[in-house]
């Protein structure tokens, strides 16, 4: 990867391969999130997909679109800890391949109009505020992704955890067409930015392209990890008509990825609940079959972790329980050698992998130059590969479970299989 | 080994038949530090009648082949999902409608997990106890898509739809014929559908393809396998008419859905001439029901439509559907708005053109991520189409095609489902 920083937290990142049949471009603009800002940048994200002032309707930004082959800007906001990120994310195809090189001069032209210049007005401010309300509200009818929402909100009060990256109802009415204007003013011009391009490109002529196209000019960076207070234990409990029920557990560790226990807490949730060969998956599903989804997940950060699970309601208790027979496994450091090594091994295997896939190896990047720890993938791999099952027992022994959260099903169905710890 | 080169899309691949009858295809992709196997059979949920080479009929329990995948991960040695995970290599399956696959991705090298990819595919070896302990699983996993409301309304539009047609069954069956299903069912089911002349092994890799048919021929030169039986899909004569017109359905949820669908009897008979007719039905439809059309931005503005609207083509032997589907909490409305559309739509050569350009260069992107073009490969030999010829199909379209493939679709012949509180 060539870094070129162009000024202060303004960097271009260019990863040059010949593999993709295109290239992809993002632009990530970063602030300090709060609940306000979060809902401002939803209703940006879809004006700005939408419509700009040199494509102002429907119609023509499709056929621009469809002139270069279907390119089309994917706007997206992505919580970072206390930072929130906006993305502007794009691909072209490369020229070569329909006798067309100079594609890239007008599909920079048109991704750049995207960026600088949505069109943001009461009737686009509008439809924004529908669609937005139409995704808030949609997404509460996805029990898990409701019941995780719900988990982070209870977890994560007064800190950035709590914020729903997509915007809140009650916050959505207040926004006026000058807060978004004012906010993607900002976000232009002070905000950290950072700008990947993968792909066949010549180095020197993108670098000339970003740099004619944003001010030099310092801009501001934010602090992106935190670590969230353990405060006491909440049990919460919501009824919904449906047969089954999503049991959320979090987990505190506030081990943010600067830590030197950042990888022994990697490795030590693959084995406890993100592998299928982990303790969750095998001894919750495979062996007492009392669920077909289990998993664990870090929000790296936040600093904490959780394990979300679909059962059947009057298995809830039971299945609480057995997630705690699990953590307190790996707790007291009867994780097998064979599970820790098969945990590095498919981290690591991962982490290869993200060179066949150009969003991937934005992600990852940009998460690396955020963390601030690492430069190249191999000092990560290193990392991984020293973690001891010490070190795993160790850093668990930190896990304190803060808050459950219970959407339970009133169904009617019973399942059969009972089972007993 | 036969070498085939597509020069317009800059990709080759090479194949070639094992001695046990596996075909074996490696796509190659230099420069790629992963590689992804992927092995299918053309059995899916679709599938419920089999005849075998002596005429007997042999009917297959809906939700058998979803159920059969469950049930190849299991061996006697030991958890197979432990063991790929050991060899650093991530291993999955899925059930469609048409096939089930097997795969694996790994940036580690690819001997070990690809021997064992071979070998549980080739030995099912299950307990009557083992069936029944999946029975729990699978019934869960059946709660989670059936509470997932966009998921029960495709299920539920297909089940008004269609009267005989095995798409009236969810994949992965009902909680009833789940139940029922049996050992003996199951490897009489693995029997005819798991023969090496039946199935198809993809390999994507930047590997050297020689040593990727080295090791299938080396696998299966170690393995015995009975004669092949000889298996066809029996055709079901599905009526013309639907099979409920108007369905309703309660799910605790804040946002209402419908669907309406059209019924479309063709008789099309290869796939060739399918795919012309469903392109060209496609792309009339994105030229009236996408922003392309001018009218589009008043239908939102109007509250017509949502940003949740959009519509599904699909014409396969024997059947054919034309969906559209919608927020909304009035589908009388919603029908009226398709039937005036739809008996005016048309489509420009100039926007054929431009649609054409947008698709191709989806088929380009298309070509950039391993398991996806595997499984394009998959399905295309499946359907008897060539690989490389499918991804242009598109830019035979003529406007006389589409003109043809408007008399295919009867206004009177639908379906109307909808999600209520």
């Amino acid at each position: 990867m060539n870094q070129i920083r162009i000024h202060e937290n303004l960097n271009l990142n260019i990863i040059k391969t010949g593999k993709f049949k295109d290239i992809s471009f993002s632009f990530r603009f970063l602030s300090v999130t709060s609940q306000k800002d979060a809902t401002i940048r939803a209703l940006i994200s879809a004006m700005a997909s939408d419509r700009n002032e040199k494509a102002p309707t429907k119609v023509d930004m499709t056929r621009l679109s469809d002139q270069l082959y279907g390119s089309y800007v994917d706007v997206r906001n992505t919580g970072y800890g206390a930072a929130i990120s906006t993305e502007f994310k794009t691909k072209v195809l490369n020229g070569k391949f329909v006798n067309q090189s100079a594609i890239l001069d007008g599909f920079f032209d048109w991704m750049m109009d995207m960026i600088r210049y949505p069109l943001i007005n009461e009737d686009t401010l509008k439809e924004a505020k529908k669609i937005i309300r139409s995704i808030l509200v949609r997404s509460m009818d996805n029990p898990m992704q409701f019941a995780m929402k719900k988990a982070f909100e209870i977890a994560g009060k007064g800190f950035p955890l709590s914020v729903n990256i997509q915007g809140t109802l009650d916050i959505l009415d207040t926004i006026s067409m000058e807060d978004c204007r004012n906010y993607h003013q900002d976000m232009i011009e002070n905000m950290r930015l950072d700008v990947f391009v993968v792909g066949d490109v010549d180095e020197n002529e993108i670098s000339e392209m970003i740099k004619s196209s944003f001010l030099f000019r310092k801009r501001d960076n934010v602090e992106t990890m935190y670590r969230l207070d353990v405060g006491d234990f909440q049990s919460v409990e919501m009824l919904r008509k449906m047969d089954q029920s999503n049991l959320i557990l979090i987990y505190n560790p506030q081990v943010i990825p600067s830590d030197a226990d950042y990888w022994p807490l990697r490795v030590g949730m693959a084995a406890f609940g993100q592998l299928p060969s982990s303790l969750c998956f095998s001894e919750i599903r495979e062996k007492r079959s009392l669920c077909y989804t289990i998993g664990a997940q870090m929000i790296t950060f936040d600093g904490v972790c959780f394990v979300y699970t679909g059962i059947d309601a009057k298995q809830a208790d039971t299945v609480e329980k057995l997630i705690d027979i699990q953590l307190e496994t790996v707790r007291s450091g009867q994780l097998s050698d064979s599970l820790i090594e098969a945990s590095k091994k498919m981290m690591i295997n991962s982490i290869r992998q993200i060179d066949d896939d150009s969003s991937a190896i934005i992600n990852y990047y940009y998460q690396i130059s955020l963390i601030g720890r690492y430069i190249d993938k191999e000092a990560v791999i290193a990392d991984i590969e020293k973690v001891s099952a010490q070190q795993i027992k160790t850093v668990f022994a930190k896990m304190t479970k803060v808050t459950k959260f219970l959407l339970k099903g009133e169904g009617t169905h019973e399942q059969n299989n009972e089972s007993a710890i | 080994m036969n070498k085939i080169t597509n020069q317009r899309f800059n990709e080759t691949f090479y194949e070639q038949t094992v001695g046990s009858g596996l075909r074996v295809v490696v796509m190659h992709k230099p420069g790629y530090i992963g590689s992804s196997a992927l092995i299918a059979t053309p059995f899916g949920g679709m599938h419920t009648k089999l005849k075998d080479n002596e005429g007997n009929i042999v009917d297959i329990v809906p939700g058998s082949a979803h159920f059969l995948e469950h049930k190849l991960f299991e061996s006697e040695e030991g958890d197979i999902m432990t063991a790929f995970t050991e060899v650093g290599a991530s291993v999955n399956a899925f059930t469609s409608y048409e096939e089930t696959v097997y795969y694996f991705s790994t940036s580690n090298d690819i001997e070990k997990p690809l021997n064992m990819l071979l070998d549980f595919v080739s030995d099912l070896k299950i307990s009557e106890q083992s069936v029944e302990k999946e029975k729990g699983i699978i019934i869960q996993e059946l709660r989670m898509y059936a509470q997932m409301p966009d998921s029960r309304l495709v299920n539920e539009t297909y089940r008004s739809l269609f009267v005989e047609h095995p798409f009236s069954n969810d994949i992965g069956g009902s909680e009833e014929s789940v139940t029922s299903i049996t050992k003996e069912h199951l490897e009489l089911c693995y029997r005819l559908n798991y023969h090496p002349q039946r199935m198809l092994l993809v390999v994507a890799t930047g590997e050297e393809p020689e040593r990727i048919f080295d090791l299938a021929e080396k696998n299966h030169s170690t393995k015995s396998f009975d004669h092949a039986p000889l298996v066809e899909s029996v055709k079901v004569n599905e009526p013309n008419h639907v099979f409920r017109e108007k369905f309703d359905f309660i799910l605790d949820v804040q946002s209402l859905k419908s669907t309406v669908t059209f019924k479309l009897n063709h008789h099309y008979l290869s796939e060739r001439e399918r795919k012309n007719a469903e392109w060209s039905l496609r792309l009339l439809m994105e030229a009236t029901f996408s922003t392309l059309n001018p009218a589009y931005q008043r239908w939102m503005d109007d509250g017509v439509i949502s940003d949740f609207f959009g519509f599904e083509v699909d014409l396969g032997e024997g059947y054919g559907l034309l969906m559209f589907y919608n927020e909304t909490d009035d589908s009388e409305t919603f029908e009226k708005f398709l039937e005036v559309e739809i008996s005016k739509c048309t489509i420009s050569a100039v926007t054929l053109e431009q649609l054409k350009r947008r698709y191709l260069g989806q088929a380009f992107r298309s070509l950039n991520d391993l398991e996806d073009m595997a499984i394009s490969f998959i399905r295309a030999t499946f359907a008897k189409a060539d690989f490389f010829d499918s991804l242009t199909w598109v830019e035979d379209i003529t406007l006389l095609d589409i003109e043809n493939v408007r008399n295919i679709i009867d206004l009177n012949n639908k379906c109307v489902v909808s999600i209520k509180k």
